[in-house]
Parts: C-alpha cells; structure tokens; sequence
C-alpha cells in the first residue's frame, strides 16, 4: 500500500512534562487506522500536532512525500478533513448553513460548494432536517452533522477524535457505516476512540499509544495473536468428582489456578500446548471433564493487557 | 481572500445575530444620552447644549466599548468551538483574528451611524457641513477598538477576563475623559489627569470640529487610531496561539 | 455551604490577574472620590479675556485664566470653561457662557465682589457619599465578574449536581452571596488604612461596613436574578454592567443631579441605588433612624430579587431532581 502520511520522531513537552516522546508511524492511502490509548496517553496531542492546532518540539511530518512545513501547511490543510471531539458547530444556525460555511473554507463555492453540502447532509442522513437550526438537533444528529462537514469538501484524510461519545447506538451504527462507506470510497481515516467494538469493526491498523510512546501496533489480528498465547480454561467437573487442587503449578506455563465448588479457572501462558497435561493432571486425580471452555483473547484483553489496568487521571 | 470574506460573513452575522450585542451598541447609548442630557440640562440656558455635549460624549464612550463586541465575537462559548474548526481549514491564522476585528468594528460602526442618524433627527448638532469628518474619524477609532478587544483576548486567551478588564478600563477612561461629565472643572490636578484620556481627545477635536470649524485634530486622530490598530494587530499575530483554543 | 465557598476562593484563584486588577480600578475609585470632593469647591472654570494685564479677579470660587483672545466655542460645549469674561473696562465684563441664569447671576456677583459668599449647591455632598456613590458602580460591576461561579455552574450545568446532593440551595445560594461579600474586604481594607493614616473619609469603619454589606446585598441579589433569567452569563454581564451604570447615574453615583422634575423625581427614586444613597446621606447627618424607608427599601428590593430568582432556579432544577 502507499504511504500517505508519516510522522517521525514526534516529540512534545508541556511545562517540562513529556506528553510524545519521539513517537513515529505512518497512515497509508485508503486505510482505517485507529489510534487507541488511555486518557492522557497522548492521542489528542498527536491529532492536534497533525492538525497544526499545536506546534512541536521535534519531528517531522510527511505528507503525500512532502514534508509538512509552514510553507506548505495551508496545502496540507486543503486535504484533511476534521471531525473534533467537542461539537464545532454554530447551534443557531441550519444544518446546512454550518455545512456551507465550514466547506467554503476550503474554497469550495457556487454550484460546486452546494453539490458538496447537499451529498454531506445526504450522506449524513440529514437531508429532511438541512432547514433545521442545529440546537433542535439531537446529540446523535449533531455529531452526524459533526462528520458532514468534515467531508463536504472531499478530504483525501479525515482526522476522527472520538465521533461517537455520548451518542444511541442507532447513530453509532450509522456512523461506523459511514466510515466504511468512506473507506470504500477510497478516504483514509484517522480515528480515535475508547470503544473497542468500534475498533473491531472498522480498524484497518490498529496503533496503541500510552505514556507518549507507541506501545504496539499492527492489524487487530495481529495484535490477537500476540497475547494468544496467554489463554483462560474454564473447566467444569462433574458434580461429585474430586477437585484437583494441587499439582497445576508443575506444568508448564500454567500462570494462575483457581478452584470453586466444581470449576477450574486456568490461565496458562502456552496457549493449547499444554492444554492434554493438564488434562491428564484432573483425569489422574479420578475427576471427570464435564465441559472445557477457553477464552479467545479480545481488542479490549490487548488493551488491557498492554497498558495495564490501573486507572489513569 | 474568498475564505476570509467566508469567515467575515459568519462573524458579522453572528454578532448581528446577538441582541444584547446590538442594544449595548445602540439603544444603551441613546438612553444613556437621553438621561444624561436630561439630567444636566437644568445646569444649561438652552437645553440642547446639555444633549449636544452627551451625545458626543457618549458616541465616543460607546465606540470604545466596542471592544467588549470584539471579545464577544472572538471568543464567546458558542462562537469558540466552531473557531477550532476554523483553525483546522487551510485558512491560517491572520483572517481569523482580522476577521473578528473588522467583523466588530463594521457592525459597531453600523450601529453607531444609526445612533448618530437618530441623534440628528432630534436635532443634535453633529457638526452640519463638516459631519462628515466626524463619520469619518469613527472609521479608526471604531477599528483600533475592536483590534483592542481582540488583542487583549490573545492575551488574556479567556472572554470573560479580557472583557471584564476592558470593561472597567474603558469605564476609567469614559470617566476621566468626561464621558459621564466634565472633569475640567474638578481642579487642575483631575484635568490633566483627564487630558491622559484617549477618551477627553477625542472629545476635544470632536467638539473643535463641530463648533470651531476647526479640522486640524482630523489627521491626527485618523494617524494615531490607525498607528494604535496597527499595534493592536501586530500584537495580536505574536499573542494569537491556536493552542488557546483547544 | 463552607465547600462551595472554599471552590469558588479556588476556582476564582486561576483567574487572580482579573482580580487584581479590578481591585487597583476599585480602590482607584475611592482616591477619585476623596479627591473630587475636596475640588468641588471651585464653581466655575473662567476664561478671562482682556489686554490689560493688570486685572485681577482673586475670588476662591473661581478658576481665572486670563488670555488675549476669546477661547474656541468647542472650550465652553466640552465644559473647559463654564464661561468666557470679555473685560469692556471700567470694571464691566461681558459674559458669553451656555450655564443658566443661576450661574450668570452668580459669575456676575462674583465679578464685582470676588470675595461674595456664595451659597452652598444642593449636589455638595460629604465625602462619604461620595466613595459610597462611586464604589457603587466599581463593586456593583465586579459583583457580576464575582458572581462566575454560579453563573458557570448553571451554564455547564454542575449546578444540577448541586441541587441533586443534600446540600440546600439556600445554603448555596448563601455561599455565592458570601463569596461576593468577600470581594468587598479590600475596599474596607482600603478605606480602614485610610482612616487610620487620618484621611477625612466620612463615616465611621462600622458605618462603611453596614453599607458595603447592604451593597453586597443588592449587587449580588441582582447578578443572581440576571443569571438565573438570562441564559448566557456573557450576555447577563454585558446586559446587567449596562443597567448598572444607566441606573447609577441616574441615582446620581457620580453627581448628584438636582431636577424640578416631580414626575423624574419619583422614578428615579423607585432605583434601588438612589434610595441607598439617601440612607447614605441620612446616615451622614445622622437621621439614619428617623427615615428608615430608604432602608427598608433596599432590604426589599434585594429581598423580590432573591425571592424570584430562587423560585425560578428551584422550579428549573430542584423540583425536577
């Protein structure tokens, strides 16, 4: 695939405080890449850094091959399309006022600039509604609105910063098809977002940042994989056999046992290759197997997993 | 250029769009002269000599509140969100801010045409032939306080401090300058102090211009106005930060 | 209730600049008003015009400045000077001013004998009244900027959080009242080194206390009832500073107006402001008790403020809760 945007070696400080720290990737053309991270991981930083909203203090942005300089900013601008967190919208006017006036500032105009409007709100679902002054809106129409003029001027990248808060799943629904709908149409997405299921419904690539530093990366398959190893069994016995207790620690790779009543808990950090010891080990202790289930590792065990499950502020 | 004119449009509607905005600049001045007027019109032989004095006075005060139009069309909640969007598009900084300049000072300038244009119809004296210089001037005074407002939101990166420090400012200046009423008579320490005022000379060369024919504080006022809005905008492209808004 | 007021002494404290300044322009007031009383006493600014250097006006209640030639008319609109004296000779003047009758009777009774007494203006006030006047507009316009906390927690609604916890909403009503009332502490500060350092400030420390109190009250119950009515605090802020000053002046914060006007008269007088600085000047000379009106009227006026606002604010969020 074609790289179309790469960023490298982002660094930033606030007040001496390291928030990116020497952090590079790169978008390619037509892909959806999400960008995870708890709060204060750095993820708004980077989107704003790539917006130009926030200068940095070193690094370097490549777009389209080009370096993304102060001389070039205002044609990298002309390709990117945003969709920020808090609503930009002016809630006293019409759905379609607001998606005329943020389009015309990509120099759309006349016939051209009222096509682009008229295909956001269609595609946004807001055709009936475009007379309707936004602060009649819903939350969900308005962050659909949020999106329409993200894209009326046709963007060749969209920079998403968590689309969906606080919206009905109807229109989280709406909105992933309509990113996949972009997508087809061949427009890369940036994307953000604390909800997994998103992410396994869209992502192309996933990038796990935290503490400023990209901690993994790679296709939600992929990242799966890596934790595979690490599974969960949990073994149900028949009702009066004899509970094994002891013994599960001597086989390798088995990291915690658990018992209750006539269930195992097992995790086991060798994935199914030592899944027939261990079932031996209950076998021999004159148990007998009612059920086995293993745990499939999910985008959210990743996540979890990779960047811990304290809380953050 | 179509951009900004994009930008310039929204704001200046925005503000039109404002009430409050549109009754600070317009009917609390006209009120504000006819008690004034009314209330020291006893201290006059002829009457109209009270309302000339505050409608001059209070023409001048109101287009320096102006700047408070500024912050609002700068930064108030509403508008700032959507500002963001703004500065993501292929705009650049300097229409953002030089749009909310002009935006305020076009509308404040409307405002107080009309204000003045009731005024006349009541019979205040603006100055007869030579009203258009007074019209004129309004031009930069009005413009170097909208870049005010705007400069001080740059500095103050908050609505609600710029405009709370602006607005008592211009209060002590309207004061001092004998907005409220003369301080020439309150002792020779007061009057110089008065004389700092932007507020006292502009209302000097404007009653020199009305009632002495007398056009040489023109070219200075225009001078120095646009020298200040020069100095306004000039600070405003080193303070103006897209960081404040996010 | 000591919560709220501790939140908003933290919430006020990242916003320390605004303070600071609005302090300086407040306490700036009262050297302001210090000063104008002591130079109300000159009741009219002349420009002499004569050739003949030898004549001499010595009067007290007169500012002479001699020249050669008549001063510009746009000097007597902008009120440089009250009026311009041609000397004819002989000891006859002329006199071309825009001041009434009074004030020609009075500049010709002073022409011909400068040491004439004068009588007293009905708008000489005592330099108590004075401050009192001017911190009403200075204290009046920073209760809206002190009243922020309430005004954001209505506007990004955290105030419905308030209503929904176990604290009453008086209580945190009364803890922005109090917060406000502590706004006023520098400008008694102000007032307590100045008396102490023996400036002639009017009334007693216990007196100003009482007034700033009453002040406090009838400022912020307004700024409370503006923000409870009117949805944004910008607009509240810019709409209430404008009332504020209309009102004021008309009250005669400044300078107190004198009109025949029956019908003004008892208009003006329905201002919450000109009933306050009439206990002010009954405080002054000591007839505080005897016209109690004044008083009560503000206590009231204050007392419709809250009472509407706090019913409108309990039907929007604490019925609802």
């Amino acid at each position: 695939m074609e790289k179309l945007l790469e960023i490298n070696s982002l660094s930033k400080s606030f007040k001496g405080n390291r928030v990116l720290d020497n952090i590079s990737f790169l978008i390619e053309k037509g892909e959806v890449l999400c960008l995870l991270g708890p709060n204060g991981a750095g993820k708004s930083t980077t989107i704003n850094i790539l917006l130009g909203l926030l200068g940095r203090d070193s690094g370097t942005i490549t777009y389209n091959g080009k370096v993304v300089s102060r001389s070039h900013l205002r044609a990298y601008k002309q390709k990117l399309g945003v969709v920020p967190q808090d609503l930009a919208l002016y809630e006293e006017l019409s759905a379609q006022q607001n998606a005329r006036f943020f389009t015309s500032l990509y120099g759309l105009r006349g016939s051209n600039l009222d096509e682009a409007v008229e295909e956001a709100l269609q595609f946004a679902g807001l055709t009936d509604r475009r007379k309707d002054k936004v602060k009649t809106f819903s939350g969900g129409m308005k962050r659909r609105l949020n999106i329409a003029c993200a894209i009326a001027h046709h963007p060749e990248l969209v920079i998403m910063d968590e689309p969906t808060v606080g919206i009905d799943p109807q229109s989280r629904n709406h909105i992933l098809d309509s990113i996949k709908k972009l997508q087809a149409d061949g427009i890369t997405i940036l994307y953000t977002t604390h909800y997994m299921e998103e992410v396994e419904a869209i992502s192309s690539r996933i990038i796990i940042i935290d503490h400023g530093k990209i901690i993994a990366e790679g296709t939600k398959e992929k990242l799966k994989e890596n934790i595979q190893s690490e599974k969960c069994y949990h073994i149900e016995l028949e009702e009066g056999s004899p509970v094994p207790t002891e013994g599960f620690y001597d086989v390798e790779g088995v990291k915690e046992a658990k018992s209750d009543g006539n269930k195992i808990d097992i995790v086991s950090l060798r994935g199914v290759e030592n899944l027939d010891r261990i079932i031996s080990l209950i076998s021999d202790a004159g148990a007998h197997i009612r059920n086995i289930a293993g745990e499939e590792a999910s985008l959210e065990t990743v996540f979890l997993k990779l960047t811990g499950r304290k809380l953050r502020n | 250029m179509y951009r900004f004119f994009q930008i310039f449009k929204m704001d200046l509607s925005n503000n039109f769009k404002n009430p409050v905005l549109i009754n600070f600049n317009s009917v609390f001045a006209i009120v504000m002269i006819l008690i004034m007027g009314f209330l020291t019109s006893g201290n006059y032989a002829n009457a109209m000599d009270a309302y000339n004095y505050y409608a001059v006075s209070f023409l001048i005060f109101g287009m320096m509140e102006g700047a408070m139009t500024a912050t609002n069309c700068f930064m108030e909640r509403d508008i700032k969100k959507p500002n963001l969007r703004i500065l993501s598009s292929p705009c650049g900084k300097f229409p953002i801010y030089f749009s909310k300049m002009l935006a305020s000072f076009l509308f404040d300038y409307i405002l107080h045409l009309l204000v003045a244009v009731i005024l006349l119809i009541a019979g205040i004296n603006l100055g007869g032939q030579n009203m258009g210089w007074i019209f004129l001037m309004m031009i930069p005074v009005e413009f170097s306080s909208a870049a005010l407002g705007v400069l001080f939101c740059c500095i103050f990166h908050c609505e609600e401090t710029a405009s709370t420090i602006l607005s008592l400012f211009v209060s002590v200046i309207a004061f001092l300058g004998g907005a409220f009423f003369s301080l020439d008579g309150l002792g020779s320490t007061l009057a110089a102090i008065s004389r700092i005022s932007p507020v006292k000379m502009l209302i000097d060369v404007f009653f020199a211009v009305i009632y002495d024919n007398n056009l040489s504080g023109v070219l200075p006022v225009l001078f120095i106005s646009t020298a200040f809005s020069a100095l306004c905008i000039f600070g405003c492209q080193k303070t103006f930060r897209a960081e404040d808004y996010l | 209730m000591n919560n709220v007021l501790r939140n908003n002494f933290s919430r006020i404290f990242c916003r320390l600049p605004s303070v600071i300044i609005m302090l300086a322009i407040t306490l700036l007031s009262i050297f302001l008003a210090v000063y104008m009383t002591g130079a109300e006493q000159i009741r009219g600014h002349i420009a002499l015009v004569t050739d003949n250097s030898a004549v001499e006006i010595n009067s007290s209640s007169l500012s002479i400045e001699v020249m050669e030639q008549d001063p510009p008319m746009s000097q007597l609109v902008s009120q440089k000077y009250d009026a311009i004296v041609t000397d004819r000779g002989n000891g006859q003047f002329d006199i071309k001013t825009l001041r009434g009758n009074d004030f020609k009777e009075m500049l010709q009774l002073l022409l011909q004998n400068p040491q004439a007494k004068i009588p007293a203006q009905k708008n000489d006030r005592s330099v108590g009244v004075n401050i009192i006047g001017f911190l009403m507009v200075f204290l009046g316009t920073s209760v809206f900027f002190y009243f922020f906390p309430f005004a954001d927690d209505k506007e990004q609604n955290q105030i419905l959080r308030i209503a929904a916890s176990p604290l009453s909403f008086r209580r945190y009503l009364a803890a922005h009242f109090l917060f406000c009332l502590f706004s006023f502490v520098p400008s008694f500060g102000m007032l307590a080194i100045m008396k102490g350092a023996g400036w002639e400030i009017g009334f007693s420390l216990p007196q100003y206390a009482g007034l700033l109190l009453l002040l406090a009250m009838l400022g912020s119950t307004f700024a409370l009832f503006l923000n409870t009515f009117i949805k944004k605090p910008d607009n509240a802020n810019m709409f209430g500073n404008s009332i504020l000053i209309v009102t004021s002046t008309l009250a005669g914060a400044f300078y107190s107006f004198s009109k025949s006007n029956a019908l003004l008269d008892n208009l003006i007088h329905i201002l919450p402001q000109k009933q306050f600085l009439e206990f002010a000047v009954n405080l002054q000379n000591g007839e505080e008790w005897q016209h109690l009106f004044p008083l009560v009227y503000v206590v009231l006026f204050s007392a419709v403020m809250f009472g509407l606002a706090y019913r409108k604010l309990k039907h929007d969020y604490v019925e609802r809760v």
